[in-house]
């Protein structure tokens, strides 16, 4: 019995190993090892001209006059090189939106406020890659752009490009982020905590500075931490604001650019050292962070046992602050607003706002690469999510149950919760690289480029629902458990017909926010989504391939079809885990009475 | 909800759903399909598409589909030995040669295309060493550059009737008013960027060339696509763009007329668009019968309708063709195919590395903002003007990446570092760090000069 249930165990330990070894280790080691040289690329990377400049070279802003007494203020930030550049776009946007978010958080948290405010910046969350970023650019547009229909009659205008529209466009859309994640750790904060110290006669800001900021340490570091790495990985921005020299200039972009030589095929040592940065950023990021990502992933899907319920009527100054922080929120919430309207536009061209119509949603559904890229994406979606739910239940099991060596367990638990750090792109050129080979056996990324997708999905998203299940693992007794075990049952069955069921919850809300990452993930699905083309009803690419063609290559006339189909997408694949949810639950009820 | 209703309900969704999935993936799998790798982008491969699959010939080789794909000429030589695709259609000349150089093209042997091949102009066919056919020409068009003239008149500016002209002072000020006047694709990323700047070097010489090259970078929008560039010049975000006549005309259509396009006099360049069989193909009949279609009346008639490119063969009732291309020959010049591909590599990354970089495009802006304002300001006079830009723009000394010594980058070394930075990546990078070194370190002397 002893030896079987160890051999159960090792199952338990090797099922989310192979994977992780096969799928993150052996390209990474490959690439970086194999068919590089990790030192001289890093060197041609770091002396490259340039890549650091300092002092940084402006001007940041120029006030430009026109002959009609307007005055145009450029906004285009320092170009300090491609790594001063993503680290201090990346700190910025991380640091300035975690502030943002936490100060509206705290204020929603702590007053009574209806809850139309409360639900505003949620709009924000909505993830449309591309769009968004031509959305931020539109509206800064020095001709037609809706902020500068508003300063027309003050004959001011503004616009912001290069870098500063890449830190902009991140800023914007990443504020909702920050406050989706402070607020909902706050809420899961014991409301004896806050009587508590309102009986002892606490005034808010001691509240504040006493109580909430200090439990909800965690949040503020995981919103730093995660917008961040996102910040650094996020090669939409460049590519939109690229016509400004200095947008260009971020160690995304660079790599991206100029990984493949587009002539030769051959691989850039340069680019190789650039994503070697990445990494190795990202992890260090990851590593001094993890133990606080850990305890903010635990707080999703559970919530407080008495939640604190605000009686607190805001005072004057209160309003006053709030009245600010929600123009910022408002402004945040306009890039996925106006993508919003965009989908259902007939065309936006030179005017502050898309005109509304059909011809978006007609562009997006009468072709036939673009509804066969949404089947594409809800199946890779779908499989990515059950090879996630395997893995994460195994690994997780492993990682909080089983009594293993430290080291594997450490070795494991690091393995499954690395990926969020590591950029898509080094995801993507890893698995290019490494499985070329495979080519004798038609199964190489190019042959079968829908294989590696689902698989750089589900690695890459893997963590989400891994640390969710691993903390709720944690938080359940083991009485039930080890009663079943004592009447017979096996690892297996326990685990899949005692301890999952009470995790349902959990598992839902970790499929859902793990399936919206991966519709809207960008760097694997350009990279190896577009390898056998786009062409009909037959081809592998994912929506977000299209949705970077039509945006880069047809230019201003699908916008409003790319979003569209996004939403679309992201609505049906919600459906199919909220169906597949209550079907579940059911399935629950049936078992457990 | 009742359980059951719910369960019937995702299961019918689940069963639709890989239903309709597998009914569009393996439709059409047990008949005859090509996949042709192309630079056309989906909407024209899908109006190629249907057009060749309602011909006779389509029919008679038993040709159930056709698949385009449009990916990047990285991926083509891996594509051509994987057997999994049939033909390349559209895209450099050079890309071709080299192909067939290396023996990635299989030789055309249908006796009718030979037969059509041997009436067609030498520089329409590319050939092996062993005189077999590796690609041919299906149609030729004419590179040039659209013009907003909504731009133009908004900022006052002067309209360049040939490429010299953009370093008129009167076309840039726009960038006065942080309007770049050009939006001008990465050579690298764009065919038509590329024949743009071998052909400016051509007609202007070496040295000028470079100048003229210097200043489009100084006053362009750098962009990754000749498609982005396109639009920016059709909706009037910038002035000017490098095009070939059917993103040209495109751009005149959207624009509604705000933005036409134009062939400088004697500066255009004749575009061949060609078509080679993939060396590893499983289907060389009927790839070939693909071909033997696009030569066809039919053929050449449709791409002349799709692209607006002109019949390697004459074909009668081409009405469109006669209007545009009436005059064609005086407006174009005899562009040197293989001189552009002995230096084509050298060209395009010293290019990228010495104007389109975004370190060095950002001095070149600077350098021409405060020249213009000096200007204005009666600081300078023209020549002076122009004795900047040759400044700015003369070709560079740079360190050879092989010796380490300084080397002028003349038209004898760039032929001579060509193949040697296409063989090996990791000295093509160096390479471009020495010629951004050599920039940089030249546009910060003249702007310290300039700001005195």
């Amino acid at each position: 019995m002893i030896i079987k249930e160890k051999y159960h165990s090792i199952i338990f330990f090797l099922i989310p190993s192979i994977f992780v070894i096969l799928f993150l280790i052996y390209p990474l080691v490959k690439l970086f090892i194999e068919i590089t040289d990790p030192i001289q690329s890093l060197m041609l990377a770091i002396t490259s001209s340039s890549f650091i400049k300092f002092p940084p070279e402006g001007p940041f802003i120029r006030v430009i006059s026109f002959t009609n007494d307007t005055s145009l203020i450029v906004i285009r930030g320092f170009d300090a090189g491609p790594l001063a550049n993503s680290l201090i776009v990346a700190s910025m946007v991380s640091l300035m939106a975690t502030l943002i978010g936490m100060g509206y958080a705290i204020i929603m948290f702590l007053y009574k406020i209806p809850s139309i405010f409360k639900l505003l910046p949620l709009l924000g969350i909505i993830p449309l890659p591309f769009v968004q970023a031509y959305v931020v650019e539109r509206m800064f547009n020095p001709i037609f752009g809706l902020i500068n229909y508003f300063l027309s009659p003050i004959k001011l205008r503004i616009t912001v490009t290069g870098i500063a529209g890449v830190f902009l466009y991140q800023l914007l859309t990443y504020i909702p982020l920050a406050y989706a994640i402070i607020y909902s750790y706050l809420k899961t904060i014991p409301s004896e905590f806050i009587e508590s110290a309102q009986d002892l006669g606490a005034q808010e800001l001691i509240l504040i500075k006493t109580i909430l900021i200090p439990m909800a340490k965690p949040a503020i570091i995981t919103s730093i931490a995660l917008l961040f790495t996102f910040s650094i990985d996020d090669v939409t921005g460049s590519i939109i604001f690229q016509s400004d020299p200095s947008a260009r200039n971020t160690l995304v972009y660079q790599a991206y650019t100029y990984f493949l030589e587009q002539v030769t095929g051959r691989i850039s040592p340069r680019a190789v050292g650039i994503v070697l940065i990445l990494l190795i950023i990202s992890v260090i990021v990851f590593v001094f962070t993890r133990k606080y990502i850990a305890i903010v992933y635990s707080s999703l899907g559970t919530g407080a046992l008495r939640g604190w319920v605000s009686k607190w009527r805001p005072r004057f100054f209160i309003y006053i602050i709030l009245f600010f922080i929600l123009l910022i929120i408002i402004l945040s919430s306009l890039p996925t607003t106006l993508s919003i309207l965009y989908a259902f536009s007939n065309e936006w061209i030179a005017t502050p706002l898309p005109s509304l119509g059909i011809s978006s949603i007609y562009r997006a559904l009468s072709i036939p690469w673009r509804i066969k890229s949404i089947f594409n994406t809800i199946m890779y979606t779908s499989v990515a999510l059950v090879i996630i739910l395997i893995i994460s239940i195994f690994g997780a099991y492993t990682t909080s149950r089983l009594k293993l060596l430290s080291i594997p367990k450490a070795f494991l638990d690091l393995s499954l919760s690395i990926p969020i750090a590591i950029p898509g792109i080094v995801i993507a050129y890893s698995y290019f690289t490494s499985f070329k080979d495979l080519s004798i056996f038609g199964m190489d990324p190019v042959s079968k480029p829908w294989m590696y997708l689902i698989i750089a999905y589900a690695i890459r998203k893997l963590p989400y629902l891994y640390k969710i299940l691993q903390a709720a693992m944690t938080s359940i007794p083991r009485d039930v458990e080890e009663a079943a075990f004592s009447l017979g049952a096996n690892i297996f069955k326990t685990t899949f017909t005692i301890l999952l069921p009470q995790l349902m919850r959990s598992i839902l809300i970790g499929l859902w926010i793990t399936s919206l990452t991966i519709i809207t993930e960008v760097s694997t699905s350009i990279t190896i989504g577009g390898l056998r083309g786009i062409q009909g009803f037959e081809h592998p690419a994912p929506l977000m391939y299209v949705v970077y063609l039509d945006m880069t290559y047809t230019g201003i006339k699908y916008g409003g079809a790319s979003s569209f189909l996004m939403l679309l997408t992201m609505g049906l694949e919600t459906l199919i885990i909220l169906l597949a949810g209550k079907l579940l639950m059911n399935i629950k009820k049936w078992r457990i009475p | 909800m009742n359980k059951k209703v719910i369960a019937i309900i995702l299961i019918v969704i689940i069963i639709a759903v890989v239903g309709i999935y597998l009914a569009l993936t393996l439709y059409g799998h047990t008949k005859t399909k090509l996949v042709i790798i192309t630079r056309l982008s989906p909407e024209e491969s899908e109006a190629l598409r249907k057009a060749f699959l309602a011909s006779d010939i389509a029919k008679k080789y038993n040709i159930a589909d056709v698949e385009f794909r449009k990916l990047d000429y990285a991926l083509w030589r891996d594509l051509a030995t994987s057997g999994d695709v049939d033909l390349f259609l559209i895209g450099e000349v050079p890309i071709y040669s080299s192909m067939c150089e290396e023996g990635l093209l299989k030789a055309m042997d249908m006796k009718e295309i030979i037969e059509i091949a041997s009436k067609l102009d030498s520089s329409l066919i590319g050939k092996d060493k062993n005189g077999n056919i590796c690609w041919l020409a299906i149609g030729r068009a004419v590179y040039g550059y659209i013009l907003n003239k909504d731009f133009i008149k908004q900022y006052n500016l002067s309209e360049p009737k040939k490429w010299a002209d953009i370093s008129d002072p009167k076309f840039s000020m726009s960038i006065l008013k942080d309007a770049p006047p050009i939006s001008f694709p990465l050579p690298s990323k764009s065919g038509t960027a590329k024949t743009i700047v071998h052909a400016i070097l051509q007609k202007y010489g070496w040295e000028y060339g470079w100048e003229i090259l210097t200043s489009i970078g100084a006053l362009s929008r750098i962009v990754d696509s000749s498609e982005k560039a396109r639009d920016e010049a059709a909706e009037g975000i910038a002035a000017l763009a490098p095009a070939y006549i059917g993103y040209g005309i495109l751009a005149e259509n959207v624009s509604k007329g705000k933005a036409i396009f134009i062939v400088p006099e004697g500066e255009g360049v004749m575009y061949i668009s060609p078509v080679a069989i993939a060396k590893n193909t499983k289907h060389s009949q009927e790839a070939q019968a693909f071909i033997l279609w696009l030569l066809s009346d039919e053929g050449q008639r449709t791409i002349a309708r799709l692209f607006y490119y002109i019949p390697v063969r004459p074909i009668e009732n081409i009405e469109w063709a006669k209007r545009f291309y009436g005059s064609i020959k005086e407006l174009t010049f005899d562009y040197n195919r293989e001189l552009a591909k002995t230096i084509d590599f050298s060209v395009i990354y010293y290019f990228e590395a010495a104007i389109a970089d975004p370190d060095c495009n950002a001095k070149l802006k600077e350098i021409w903002r405060i020249l213009l304002e000096k200007i204005i300001k009666n600081e300078i006079n023209e020549q002076q003007f122009e004795d900047y830009i040759k400044k700015i723009g003369a070709p560079l000394v740079i360190i050879d990446p092989i010796t380490g010594k300084s080397t002028p980058f003349t038209i004898d070394y760039a032929k001579s570092i060509n193949d040697n930075i296409t063989k090996d990546p990791a000295l093509r990078d160096k390479f471009i760090n020495n010629v951004k070194s050599a920039a940089l370190e030249r546009y910060d002397g003249i702007l310290k000069e300039l700001r005195g």
